[in-house]
């Protein structure tokens, strides 16, 4: 006897589920970072000066320019996705490609800022670190576990995207079925808005 | 058999896919720039509009994230449940944080 | 429904082999695999619970040192607390019969619910590695108090990283869930047609999802705090210890609530079923249920009015601990109601909910006790701590689980369980429940602190008491499980129905064919435990 199988089946194809599954997945990567901004408060109301001070080690400029990236390249993944629902596949790959390459431009970037910090030895355990005083530690471990984490989701989300350029590619994300894509797309914002937020907590504490 | 062809849909979900202009994209991405500018000159230039630094650069900066999950991530043409279930999220967030600063305050 | 139907394959026949477990994603498998990880994770941390009562047998150093006894008692309580009863009644159970509750063929992403089990065993790797490499298990509770879980040399970071992985693969359940929950109904079961137990998953699913990720990334900052030593909760470094006990419990008391729900779910399908009558205030059961897992997240400071916390925190965190008990109660005053005048059928899942009820009333009164701002100075970190989570999470959650475990055997594996033999070993553990755990009530209240491996000469008496009855208790235990062994083998044939339950697992075969029925469930009209529709059935 063949196998009955129900209407309301669990394998049938359903893009509201898969978008809604990621969204509840981008709710607890929120509050993964909420943990730390909750430290982060909760430090800097006992210790604002010591923060205040620490911050000024900070290039505000590497930092906007960062921002701004990061900004363009949540426009070109969310254009690329207008794209493949017009149907223009092409644009679309382009579009994915650009986001892509601005990752690539962020997290060169914050290497860049990364080793400035580790020349002057401010990365834990490192000479200069040693010296400063309590509350400062604090701040620079804040800044390098909490901005550590967000290049590693910027990893993370490039090599999704460029996985779903493969699929793409194959055919398996196309015109009528690109839920794959937005879902990659809603990942991308997600590290964009934890960005937005880390900017002036650490750059901007003027 | 299974469907992979066409998405199922239930009462609720969006009727059609929305497609947002690339202009569109264009205007908001136009807009994050500006608060973006605007944070930077307030906080390095003091401009505040309000006496306290921080809030400013928070509420731009919550401004900026609204903007991006509204319309980069279409969450105002989606189902309105994601946008409470987000709220939801949000209101725990800031109880974890508002309860723990409340020791801190009272100590 | 008749039997005369032809049988379909059922999901053990479909496919054979190691992998076709291993890789399945059918719920029901992926469901059984949970269920084999999580008994046999319990019998590990019940030998280990019997070695530490071995040890409280007289005072002194009876069968191990207090280092030893440290790392016991933590590698029980994590083992307890991750591998077993967080996951146990939702991705065992929970796995199993939601969907074909529900009416569908499989949850909403069957392959992130593999992984999840994959995570799960990945975790539980990590969690027994720490007692072959190194400096050996942890010594810091399974709570992993800063700073000394910064300091200690034990394997906290394996532990740490273990609780990690099996925080990820409970988050994935709950997504799953929340998502099938909302999909996949079928058609005509709308939220309020819905069993009680989905609904019990439903609001636990929401604390997994959202709680897990804060001890996720708590528990990476113990690791970091490991490798560079910044001294975040150090208070010699600058750092506060306090704000991780925040942290720890911003999780852990809503986590508390991810094990209890799912089981009062249990007791919500068990008791209408064997009381042949409707459930008493279905609404008030699901509401609450949504009610208690969020005012969950407003209490987690009761677990701190010791510990420093400034006094007005403590007096807010203490009234809102006293709401919380308000919908638990609700609950139980159902379950008596839906009893009353019930024509009852004393089975042994009907004997577990019983005990559940009164066990479950001990854990929550004295749990009101600690919640109390004066007698908590007096109570914390004393066995009546001990007492009190174990008959909340054991008495609990524990019986819930075993009786559902006999409630849906028939279902699951398609044999009757021996009834006499089974009875038999519920009273066992019952009795040897209450004496293995209600002295520990009064040795606390006498003074005698918890987590040492050693007493007092005046507390020897009830200590002795104790740990017969945890003979007792693991007589029961194991008497149960051969007892479910041997049925599976020898037992009758099940029919699809054998208690004359309502909900739509009973209207398939037992074992489930594949793709869960064999016909399109009926979905009853009215309420989902209407039991005058049946008789005629
Ligand atoms: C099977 C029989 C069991 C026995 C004999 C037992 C016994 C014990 C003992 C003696 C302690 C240590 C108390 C102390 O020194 O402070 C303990 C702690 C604990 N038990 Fe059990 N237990 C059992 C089952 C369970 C179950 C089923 C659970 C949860 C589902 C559980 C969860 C815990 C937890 C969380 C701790 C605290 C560990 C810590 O202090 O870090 N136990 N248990
Ligand atoms: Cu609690």
């Amino acid at each position: 006897m063949a196998n009955f199988v129900l209407a309301n089946s669990g394998h049938n194809r359903d893009d509201e589920a898969s978008k809604f599954g990621m969204w509840l997945f981008l709710f607890t990567e929120l509050l993964l970072f909420g943990g730390l901004f909750l430290v982060y408060t909760i430090y800097r109301y006992l210790n604002s000066e010591a923060f205040l001070h620490a911050s000024y080690e900070l290039d505000v400029i590497m930092g906007t320019i960062n921002t701004v990236v990061l900004l363009t390249s949540s426009l070109t993944v969310a254009l690329s996705i207008t794209a493949i629902q017009k149907g223009n596949v092409k644009l679309s790959l382009w579009l994915i490609t650009a986001t892509i390459l601005f990752a690539l431009t962020f997290l060169v970037i914050k290497y860049f800022e990364w080793s400035a910090k580790f020349e002057h030895g401010l990365f834990p355990g490192m000479d200069h670190y040693n010296h400063l005083e309590p509350a400062e530690k604090m701040f620079f471990f804040l800044y390098f576990f909490m901005t550590g984490l967000h290049g590693l989701h910027v990893v993370i989300g490039g090599a999704l995207l460029g996985y779903i350029m493969w699929d793409i590619k194959k055919k398996e994300v196309t015109p009528q079925n690109y839920v794959f894509l937005e879902n990659g797309g809603l990942y991308w914002h997600l590290v964009d808005i934890i960005w937005i937020f880390l900017f002036p907590l650490f750059y901007l504490i003027h | 058999m299974a469907n992979k062809n066409t998405s199922r849909h239930l009462p609720g979900d969006p009727e059609v896919h929305h497609i947002i202009p690339y202009k569109f994209h264009i205007g908001i991405w136009v807009g994050l720039i500006i608060l973006t500018v605007m944070t930077v000159l307030v906080s390095v230039m003091g401009i505040s509009l309000v006496a306290f630094s921080v809030i400013t650069a928070l509420i731009i900066a919550s401004a900026k994230a609204v903007v991006v999950a509204n319309y980069f991530m279409h969450l105002k043409y989606e189902n309105k449940l994601i946008t409470w279930l987000m709220g939801v999220t949000m209101l725990l967030f800031v109880v974890f944080i508002a309860f723990t600063a409340f020791d801190y305050i009272t100590r | 429904m008749s039997e005369a139907l032809s049988q379909p394959v059922n999901f053990f026949q479909a496919k054979k082999g190691l992998f076709s477990w291993i890789f399945s994603t059918d719920h029901k498998r992926i469901g059984l695999l949970y269920f084999y990880a999580i008994i046999s994770f319990f019998l590990v941390a019940m030998a280990l619970g019997f070695l530490m009562r071995l040890e409280l047998i007289a005072p002194g150093e009876t069968i191990m040192d207090a280092k030893t006894y440290n790392q016991v008692f933590t590698l029980h309580g994590v083992i307890m607390i991750f591998l077993f009863l967080i996951p146990s009644v939702p991705a065992f159970f929970g796995n199993f019969f939601l969907p074909i509750m529900i009416g569908t063929d499989d949850v909403a992403f069957p392959k992130v619910n593999l992984m999840s089990w994959w995570l799960y065993v990945l975790g539980g790797i990590f969690a027994l590695l720490t007692l072959v490499v190194g400096d050996g298990p942890a010594d810091t509770g399974w709570t992993f108090y800063a700073p000394y879980s910064v300091k200690t040399g034990t394997n906290v970071t394996l532990a740490v990283l273990a609780a990690f992985i099996l925080g990820f693969s409970s988050i994935l359940t709950g997504l799953n869930f929340i998502v099938t929950i909302h999909r996949l109904r079928a058609p005509g079961m709308g939220w309020f047609k819905m069993p009680l137990f989905s609904w019990a998953l439903y609001a636990t699913a929401w604390i997994q999802l959202l709680a897990t990720p804060i001890i996720g990334i708590t528990l990476l900052m113990i690791v970091a705090e490991r490798v560079f030593g910044v001294g975040l909760f150090d208070p010699a470094l600058g750092g506060d210890p306090i704000l991780y006990q925040h942290l720890f419990w911003i999780y852990s008391h809503p986590a508390v609530y991810i094990m209890v729900l799912p089981a009062m779910g249990l007791i919500s399908e068990m008791i209408p079923t064997f009381a042949k009558r409707t459930i008493f205030g279905y609404k008030a059961i699901a509401y609450s249920s949504l009610a208690i897992a969020f005012i969950g997240y407003f209490v987690w400071g009761h677990h701190m009015f010791t510990s420093g916390m400034s006094g007005p925190a403590r007096v807010i965190f203490s009234i809102l601990t006293f709401l919380v008990a308000v919908p638990s109660a609700i609950k139980v005053f159902n379950w008596v109601a839906t009893l009353y005048k019930g024509s009852i059928d004393v089975k042994t899942p009907l004997l577990y909910s019983m005990a559940f009820i009164f066990q479950f009333l001990i854990g929550g009164l004295t749990g009101l006790v600690i919640g109390a701002l004066a007698t908590d100075i007096h109570l914390h970190d004393t066995y009546f701590v001990v007492g009190h989570f174990h008959y909340v999470m054991f008495g609990g959650a524990g019986f819930a689980f075993f009786g559902a475990l006999h409630y849906w055997f028939p279902k699951i594996w398609g044999k009757m369980y021996n009834e006499r033999v089974s009875k038999i070993a519920f009273t066992l553990m019952f009795i040897g429940f209450n004496f293995l755990y209600f002295p520990m009530l009064i040795l606390g209240i006498m003074g005698m602190p918890r987590r040492y491996y050693d007493y007092l000469e005046d507390f020897t008496t009830l200590n002795v008491i104790s740990t017969v009855g945890s003979w007792v208790l693991i007589a029961g235990i194991l008497l149960m499980i051969i007892n479910l062994i041997r049925s599976n083998k020898t037992g009758e044939v099940a029919t699809r129905n054998p208690w004359g339950g309502t909900t739509l697992e009973w209207q398939t075969p037992s074992p489930p064919p594949v793709h869960n029925f064999d016909a399109t469930p009926v979905v009853p009209e009215g309420s989902p435990y209407d039991h005058k529709m049946n008789k005629t059935g």
